[in-house]
């Protein structure tokens, strides 16, 4: 069996699951797509001189970003100013990679199995849909409002986040929130006090779940620490409902435990999994290894 | 009927549509996204879309002229001293910039899962992804001239790209022949993807189409570049042979549009190659200097689609 990961060589997570994959007797081939040597026809799609039909499945660790220019590095002022010209030819060239390899995806999908599908991998960058087709499925997520009202009644709500990650989630303030909304707009949320918990899933199996520990508003912290936790049944039912509503095939879903009853907050179809598997000793990379070789013989 | 168009006021195509719909006794509202956040008030959830006080979820069907591009910088061109300003600010303008955009996506994919909106917002992505379109055409046994894609370096070390033209990927760009792009490019083709096409001598025919109803079409009449977009002096009204139509219905079928301008190339030997499927076509142009009623046919689908 060949299988097809998706992302950089020195990311942890490609490791990983490559280490699993092998142990369990598949080939695997690391595809990082901006390194890759790819030549589309009408007759065949080849990545790095092999043609995708080989392959049984593919991983995908991460679409590439489009980014014309360094983001999270801080670009030195000479570095800026020597883009001043280039900028839109930078961008162009950023849209022509992003449609080469979307398309190499897009092909990917047609003949194998794609971890997670296509229309799923944007939607930690669309927030508001996520919830939309939650909540639409009668999934648990609090009420919320993407706005870019400046004028909004703040009052029900008790946090603000982004719609298309990065920026971090707060308390909300209305002054802030305002000030926020000249520039962007915001999703504001309903507030509920609990238990911030993630948990780990495939389509069919269900891995694992934990409680964040942290410090601060927002979970997603450096030094937050990870309790494995036990779910009752509904709990893990609305869990696979989330799952089967996007239309993911393995995900990590942020939740809060609330007066035993859950609360979604989003789920993201390419975690960074090697934060439960090590902070938690999860075996997700062993558990996503097993789905891809049942799926393909199946 | 309630009509909403996607797009700005002053576009030709956006008042020609517009004007069309008022015609037959339709209200229309434009959701015009150009100074958003600042100057559009908007919010939504899972059951309302709020734009400038209106429920777009009372409303009956959508057009989408525009969907909008990734473009973090301010769209009008700097000054070097004004780009200098802007050191510091990238990070937040890319925060911006994707903020807005999940924003706009995110509206108008719940929007599409609950009225009509021509065209489906999976049917835009066709456009940024010409190799799959060409590849799904293919497959499907739609007469497509051969292509490349790839990285410009290795393809031009790998394969003779003598008799090919370069086409973006993704749009704008300028057709040109191969080996011209490659010249011009030479320095960072390393860096570049390319897409390259089998050159067909011939005309280029734009034929308009919703997925119902074959509208019309006419040769372009254009300067001697290879790009037909460069220089248009007018249009000839061609009788589409049925097999041509069938073809263009086939791929509206495959990219998922239900209105679209397709271009074919149509070579000197009287064959019908086709180039692509366009999800938010140019018409206004094309309407004036035609007669084709792109626009009448284009308003009353969409009321077909509204009911």
């Amino acid at each position: 069996m060949l299988v097809g990961l998706i992302g950089d060589e020195r990311d942890v997570h490609i490791y990983t699951l490559m280490r699993r994959l092998v142990e369990k007797g598949c080939e695997v081939d690391i595809i990082n797509l901006p390194k890759a040597k790819i030549l589309f026809t009408e007759k065949e799609v080849l990545v790095n001189e092999e043609r995708v039909e080989k392959y049984d499945a593919f991983y995908i660790r991460q679409i590439p970003y489009f980014l014309p220019a360094k983001f999270f590095e801080k670009m030195s002022r000479r570095e800026w100013e020597n883009l001043y010209d280039e900028y839109i030819e930078l961008l162009g060239e950023n849209n022509e990679r992003m449609g080469l390899y979307t398309s190499v995806i897009k092909v990917m999908e047609d003949i194998a199995l794609l971890i997670n599908p296509f229309s799923t991998l944007f939607m930690q960058f669309l927030k508001p849909f996520q919830f939309y087709l939650l909540r639409k499925n009668g999934l648990p997520v609090p009420p919320y409002v993407a706005t870019s009202v400046e004028s909004i009644n703040m009052e029900k709500f008790g946090v603000c986040k982004p719609l298309g990650s990065y920026a971090k989630a707060e308390k909300v303030d209305d002054e802030k929130v305002r000030m926020i909304l000249k520039e962007r707009p915001l999703i504001l949320q309903e507030y509920v006090a609990g238990k911030v918990c993630r948990a780990s899933l495939l389509e069919d199996e269900f891995i694992g779940a934990v409680e964040i520990i942290h410090e601060g508003f927002d979970s997603r912290v450096i030094d937050a620490r990870y309790e494995r936790i036990s779910l009752d049944d509904e709990s893990i039912e609305i869990l696979f409902k989330c799952v089967s509503a996007l239309k993911m095939r393995y995900t990590e879903i942020d939740f809060i435990i609330s007066d035993e009853k859950i609360f979604i907050l989003d789920c993201n179809p390419s975690p960074g999994f090697m934060i439960l598997e090590e902070g938690a000793h999860l075996p997700i990379s062993d558990k996503i290894a097993d789905y891809i070789i049942r799926k393909v013989r199946k | 009927m309630e009509m909403g168009i996607f797009g700005m006021e002053e576009d030709e195509q956006v008042k020609l549509l517009k004007q069309r719909l008022e015609e037959k006794n339709c209200n229309v509202t434009i959701i015009n996204f150009k100074e958003f956040p600042a100057k559009v008030n908007m919010y939504f959830d899972e059951n309302k879309i709020i734009f400038e006080d209106k429920n777009l979820l009372d409303m009956d069907a959508f057009y989408i002229r525009q969907l909008g591009y990734f473009w973090p910088v301010p769209r009008i061109k700097l000054t070097k001293e004004q780009w200098i300003k802007y050191y510091d600010r990238y990070n937040d303008l890319l925060i911006n910039e994707r903020e807005n955009i999940s924003f706009k996506h995110s509206m108008i994919r719940m929007l599409n899962c609950e009225k009509p909106v021509i065209n489906p917002y999976d049917s835009f992505m066709f456009h940024r992804m010409k190799p799959y379109q060409y590849y799904l055409f293919s497959k499907h046994g739609l007469p497509v001239p051969s292509f490349l894609a790839g990285g410009a370096k290795y393809i031009a070390k790998k394969c003779d790209v003598s008799k090919m033209v370069y086409k973006p990927i993704a749009g704008g760009a300028e057709v040109v022949m191969a080996e011209e792009f490659l010249k011009e490019k030479e320095e960072e083709a390393d860096k570049r993807a390319a897409l390259f096409q089998e050159y067909i001598k011939g005309v280029n025919v734009r034929v308009f189409a919703v997925e119902d109803e074959f509208i019309g079409g006419a040769k372009i009449i254009q300067g001697p570049e290879v790009d037909s977009r460069v220089r248009q002096f007018g249009v000839e009204v061609v009788e589409v042979p049925e097999e041509v139509q069938d073809i263009a219905f086939k791929a509206l079928k495959i990219v998922g549009m239900k209105f679209s301008g397709i271009d074919f190339m149509l070579s000197e030997k009287g064959e019908y190659y086709l180039l692509e499927c366009n999800p938010s076509p140019m018409f206004y142009v094309f309407e004036m200097a035609s007669g084709i009623p792109v626009s009448e046919k284009l308003a009353e689908y969409l009321i077909r689609q509204a009911k």
